[in-house]
């Protein structure tokens, strides 16, 4: 009974600490990188499965995104770096790995070689994530910063047993990780732009650390390596050494850093015989814009960043030739690989430029204004979102000037062919009460007021009585089906009070039909049907579409399809024929203008499709004469194929 | 090591279990050594040098007047023998003489060891204030600065042996021949660090007898161990944050009210759950042992005047200055002189009844300068001494107020409302023994009544001083259950008893909700700089 009762304790102290010991899910707008979920994953991974990992400290998950490579190359590999991870948790990592996998490749960040102080809090969440074992038990030692890690990491309720006032359902229940495919990286799907990255703690070479008491203690770029830490990173070569795998020092990119450290590193490594750092920073092909491809003002990179950083990254790989291409072999890869590729596209959709994703819905919209009435109005402001894209898709629906809401000012409007097209702009607030007859004979009526910033807060979209509106600022739509009356879709876009444009669009409540999407199936058949032509010129392109609007352009005869080199989403980037990986940089979003032009916007880049003067591909942010060369014909090549203009 | 360590915790295991494993002749000697490890190891070595000084002089002296005694003794078992009848000159003479060299060995024990103590403790003290007065008189700043160091448990020890000591002159039992033996009375670790101050009698036969495995016993002492941990890690230290909050920094930022008040009234509980947990800790570690210490808390809190509070509270620091400072000016040939002449001055009443006002007096007087080193504890200690000793000295004029009043003094109102005003005054002295010093006090008692901001406890400013909503209600329902189980135990029904003598699995499920309301509710970790136990420090 006595030894029952103590089992019954010990399992009651596991399921406590299982509940009270935070999950650090990775989710795509933590502050954190998500450690829990990303150590997890690990361990579900099957034995043998990996070719190379990655450790070392935070620079390197933001940089380096497995599923990506694997798209380009076949080749498996795992991020398992962390937030401020020290080498002593980088070599236990790597013996980690090495017990259930015959690796190929240890790729060691060498931030930590220039260490700060350890972090208890971060390096806890490394030890923490760790699967009990004697390995486990040398790194809680080894790593721990303190003798309160130590004890947190043996008995983890010493630290988090005051989290009995946070716990939720997730705490209990657990949480669902089969929507994380990233393979240890973390990707951001933002800038933080609040101010230029040269301002912010940046690990210059004239940064000097003031003490409390405002003595210097030490100049940041004169840091020497970490003898700790070098000992570990002894550790780590040593273990590939005996067993037959290539350690790469790499230095992931950041502005968390200098050049007198990547001088001293690589004096340290040539003197013990390593290779010296494969600096991303310092790489042909390589260029970064601090602010746009780092969503933390230069720390670490954003999805953009990374996918530039996992392109060269990739490219390093195949040319050290020991690896082989699993893509034609392995089950579990590529059908994790088919669903990131789904991920990645509607989540670059959803959070990265959400204009597109306006684009599409106004072209779906346009696509049927014989089958649809549009009811609009304008909340606040529209003027400082709108543009020429959207212009040209309401000019498709019908209102001859686009809505041209001009600033601060209220906007009626209303399509309907078959009655009236027409649109109101004033300082005043506007109203309009209307009706219409549907096919099957029913009447149906409207009521639409606008409130400018300058005439109130009123916004109203009825139809027969039921508000639509979503009381968003901005451009507020209702699309009525003609054929009953009903509403079949309300939509709002604009500008949130940070400023970002963010649009939402909803099946009014009991429906169960989206019968706005249902209706895009014969415009998608058309333009895959069809043959692009540039410039008058068939150029054996077409339209090879993805279950959610997007298009890759791909050559018939070859099989290659149109992607912006390196990953790069900068001006005039020179876009080529290159092997299909299907990943988001491949897609296209694509619509018709009221003049009948191919709009086609890189889903990566969100800039347009354009060929310069010597005829070749290059992305550009305006739309201009570059970019009005392009029409899409049928299959048999007669007349050019219009939107509904 | 804290009582409430892990390394205690794991000590006090590896203790137990050597403790009724070895042969039950040397039991005592693991007690021994055991209880000097835990001296060294929260000492060091430098504190060790003081407790074996004072083992050993006390020891010594004891020896002697017992010695002393019996010569005396045998001169007159000698004369008896020989037939000779001393004249009461003689027999006086000779009395006299023993009593004088006796009280060589008294008097030198006891200036020793309270001198350590009195230097030691209050040596700062005292030389800060001289340096403090030739500061006033423009020579300040020449005596050169001291640090002392203070042996962990002085105070406590210090008692324990000077009460022994004192015991042995009076003759109340022989003295200690093994001086091992003696030494872990002096030492023994439960009681070193915060009490309670045992009396030899009551603690030397256990120490030295045999003890056997005990299933209900261990139990019951587990149970309290529990107790006490659960008093200290989720009430004390809980309520500790508040307080400190408050107390530190009532000034910069402004703190007024009932916010002040709140404070105190729960450093009452805080002090209280603080002090009788690491009782319980202390007792439950002994009962473990087989070893059962002198109460030193009867529910404090239901007291119904502050000489009753003082009756219940710490009982043994209570005990021992009635015994040794109390009854010694009470019943001396002084106070007994004293005594007629004020009888015949103030009457009979108060005749009687002022000596043992100024007695108990002075005994208060000792407990507050015992409590620590700084002007606050003597105006704390003149503050309890002077509603003690005025409730000595008033209670017959209390009584015909209430037979004039017509008040039933054992009515339920009447006692509720004698335990909210005991609380009330305790509460005020609270603020000498918390405060950073007794001008503090002062100006945080003035803060108090300052403003009747009944608005505290709605608009959420009570929960920006370190403790949210959620834990504010763990705590006052903690409280509460507190002072629920301090119910139960003055009816008499000891709880733990009672869970000891349930079945093994209502037994295994309540032992489990008492270490995972610990563990989960507990103030600990990392993070925390876990303050040592209030009384420690005394």
């Amino acid at each position: 009974m006595l030894i029952f009762f103590c089992a019954i304790g010990i399992f009651l102290i596991v399921r406590l600490t299982d509940v009270m010991v935070p999950k650090w899910t990775y989710t795509m707008d933590r502050d954190d990188a998500g450690e829990g979920t990303r150590y997890r994953d690990f361990y579900k991974l099957p034995d043998n499965t990996l070719d190379y990992i990655v450790v070392g400290t935070s620079h390197a998950n933001y940089a380096v995104n497995p599923m990506q490579i694997y798209e380009e190359t076949g080749y498996t590999g795992y991020v398992l770096a962390g937030e401020q991870q020290n080498m002593s948790c980088s070599y236990y990592w790597v013996l980690e790995a090495g017990k259930k996998h015959k690796l190929k490749a240890v790729f060691v960040d060498v931030s930590s070689l220039i260490a700060d102080k350890d972090s208890s809090s971060l390096i806890l969440k490394e030890l923490l994530a760790m699967k009990p074992s004697i390995t486990k038990f040398h790194a809680i030692f080894d790593c721990s910063p303190d003798m309160d890690t130590v004890y947190s990491a043996l008995f983890p309720l010493y630290n988090f047993h005051d989290r009995w006032t946070d716990l939720n359902r997730e705490s209990f229940q657990g949480v669902n990780e089969s929507n994380y495919y990233l393979r240890g990286s973390a990707l951001r799907f933002y800038s933080s732009n609040e101010y230029a990255s040269d301002e912010v703690g940046i690990r210059t070479t004239e940064k000097t650390v003031l003490e409390t008491d405002g003595t210097q203690s030490y100049s940041e770029a004169h840091m020497d390596i970490s003898s700790d830490a070098a000992s570990y990173l002894e550790k780590i070569i040593a273990y590939c050494n005996e067993n037959d795998i290539q350690m790469i020092p790499v230095k992931c990119p950041t502005r968390h850093w200098n050049s007198e450290w990547t001088d001293k590193i690589n004096a340290y490594l040539a003197d013990r015989g390593a290779n010296k750092i494969e600096n991303m920073l310092d790489q042909d092909g390589l260029k970064f814009d601090w602010d746009t491809d780092t969503h933390d003002n230069g720390y670490h990179l954003n999805y953009v960043g990374n996918a530039k950083t996992s392109h060269w990254f990739a490219g390093y790989l195949k040319s050290m030739n020991i690896f082989t291409d699993h893509r034609s072999t392995d089950g579990i890869w590529n059908e994790t690989a088919d669903t990131y590729l789904k991920w990645e596209r509607s989540t670059v959709y959803d959070c990265l430029y959400p204009r597109q994703k306006i684009y599409r819905y106004l072209s779906d919209v346009a696509d049927h204004t014989d089958k649809y009435i549009v009811l609009l109005m304008v909340y606040q402001d529209a003027e400082a979102f709108y543009d020429t894209g959207m212009d040209e898709l309401f000019q498709r629906m019908g209102f001859e000037n686009g809505i041209n809401p001009e600033s601060q000012k209220s906007v009626v409007a209303v399509a309907d062919r078959d009655g009236d097209i027409f649109s109101r702009t004033s300082y005043r607030k506007e109203e309009l009460l209307g009706s219409f007859v549907s096919k099957d004979g029913e009447k149906h009526s409207y009521h639409i007021v606008s409130s400018g910033a300058t005439s109130g807060k009123e916004s109203i979209l009825e139809v027969d009585g039921r508000e639509y509106t979503c009381d968003f600022p901005g451009i507020n739509m209702v699309v009525i089906d003609r054929s009953d009356g009903k509403v079949i879709s309300r939509s709002a876009f604009g500008l949130d009070d940070k400023g970002k444009l963010c649009f939402e669009d909803h099946v009014p409540d009991g429906d169960a039909e989206d019968r706005l999407r249902n209706n895009t199936e014969s415009e998608k058949t058309k333009i895959e049907n069809g043959v692009l032509i540039t410039n008058g010129n068939k150029k054996n392109l077409k339209f090879v579409s993805t279950d959610d609007g997007c298009y890759m352009i791909k050559d018939i005869e070859s099989g290659m399809v149109l992607t912006p080199e390196n990953f790069d989403n900068a001006e005039r980037t020179p876009v080529t024929m290159q092997e299909e990986t299907g990943l988001a940089s491949q897609q296209w979003t694509v619509f018709t203008d009221s003049n009948g032009n191919m709009r086609i916007l890189s889903l990566f880049a969100d800039k347009y499709l354009a060929v310069d003067r010597s005829g070749n591909y290059v992305l550009t942010a305006e739309y201009g004469d570059e970019s009005k060369c392009f029409e899409l014909r049928s299959e048999h090549g007669k007349g050019k194929e219009q939107g509904a203009a | 090591m804290t009582l409430f360590s892990l390394t205690f915790f794991v000590f006090l295991l590896l203790t137990i279990l050597v403790y009724y494993i070895v042969p039950k002749k040397i039991q005592w000697a693991v007690l021994l050594i055991a209880s000097y490890f835990f001296y060294c190891y929260g000492t060091g070595w430098k504190g060790v040098v003081f407790i074996l000084v004072t083992t050993i002089t006390t020891y010594l002296a004891a020896r002697k007047i017992e010695k002393i005694q019996l010569a005396y003794q045998a001169k007159l078992d000698e004369a008896k023998a020989s037939g000779k009848k001393l004249s009461s000159d003689e027999k006086n003479g000779l009395k006299n003489e023993s009593v004088k060299q006796k009280r060589v060995y008294l008097i030198a024990g006891l200036l020793l060891n309270f001198g350590i103590l009195i230097v030691l403790k209050y040596g700062n003290f005292v030389i800060d204030n001289i340096d403090a007065a030739m500061t006033a008189f423009g020579m300040g700043g020449r005596i050169p600065e001291t640090s002392f160091i203070l042996p962990l448990g002085i105070s406590f020890y210090t008692f324990i042996t000077m009460g022994y000591l004192i015991d042995i002159y009076r003759g109340k039992y022989a003295a200690d021949h093994k001086f091992f033996h003696f030494a872990l009375f002096t030492a023994y670790f439960p009681q070193i660090i915060q009490g309670p101050i045992g009396r030899y009698n009551d603690m030397a036969k256990q120490l030295e007898e045999p003890h056997y495995w005990d299933d209900f016993g261990f139990r019951t002492g587990f149970m309290r161990l529990l107790w006490g941990y659960f008093k200290k890690m989720v009430i004390a230290e809980r309520a500790g944050i508040f307080v400190n909050e408050v107390f530190s920094n009532y000034d910069s930022a402004g703190y007024q009210g009932f916010v002040i008040f709140i404070a105190a009234l729960l450093y009452g509980f805080q002090i209280y759950a603080d002090f009788s947990g690491g009782m319980d800790i202390v007792f439950g570690a002994s009962d473990m042992l087989g070893i059962h210490l002198t109460e030193n808390f009867r529910q404090p809190y239901f007291a119904k005047s502050v000489s009753e509070f003082w009756q219940r509270w710490h009982m043994t620091l209570g005990g021992w200055m009635k015994d040794y400072v109390f009854y010694p000016i009470c019943l001396s040939k002084r106070a007994a002189r004293a005594q007629k002449s004020l009888k015949k001055k103030f009457g009979n009443h108060y005749g009687r009844v002022l000596v043992p006002t100024f007695a108990s007096f002075i005994a208060f007087l000792i407990v507050g300068i015992w409590h620590g080193a700084e002007w606050k504890y003597v105006v704390y200690g003149i503050f309890m001494a002077t509603f003690v000793s005025s409730n000595t000295l008033f209670e017959q004029l209390y009584m015909d107020i209430r037979t004039k009043l017509k008040i039933d003094d054992k009515s339920f109102w009447y006692s509720s409302f004698q335990v909210l005003r005991t609380t009330m005054i305790v509460l005020v002295g609270r603020f000498f023994s918390r405060g950073t010093s007794a001008m503090d006090a002062v100006r945080m008692i003035r803060a108090m009544f300052s403003s009747f901001n009944l608005w505290v406890f709605s608009d959420n400013s009570l929960l920006n001083m370190g403790l949210d909503q959620k834990n504010w209600n763990l705590l006052i329902v903690m409280i509460v259950f507190l002072m629920v189980v301090d119910y139960f135990n003055e009816k008499g029904v000891v709880i733990r008893n009672r869970i000891a003598g349930m079945v093994f699995p209502a037994r295994w499920i309540v032992y489990y909700a008492a270490i995972f309301a610990v563990l989960i509710f507990g103030i600990y970790g990392a993070g925390y700089d876990a303050s040592s136990f209030i009384y420690q420090n005394f």
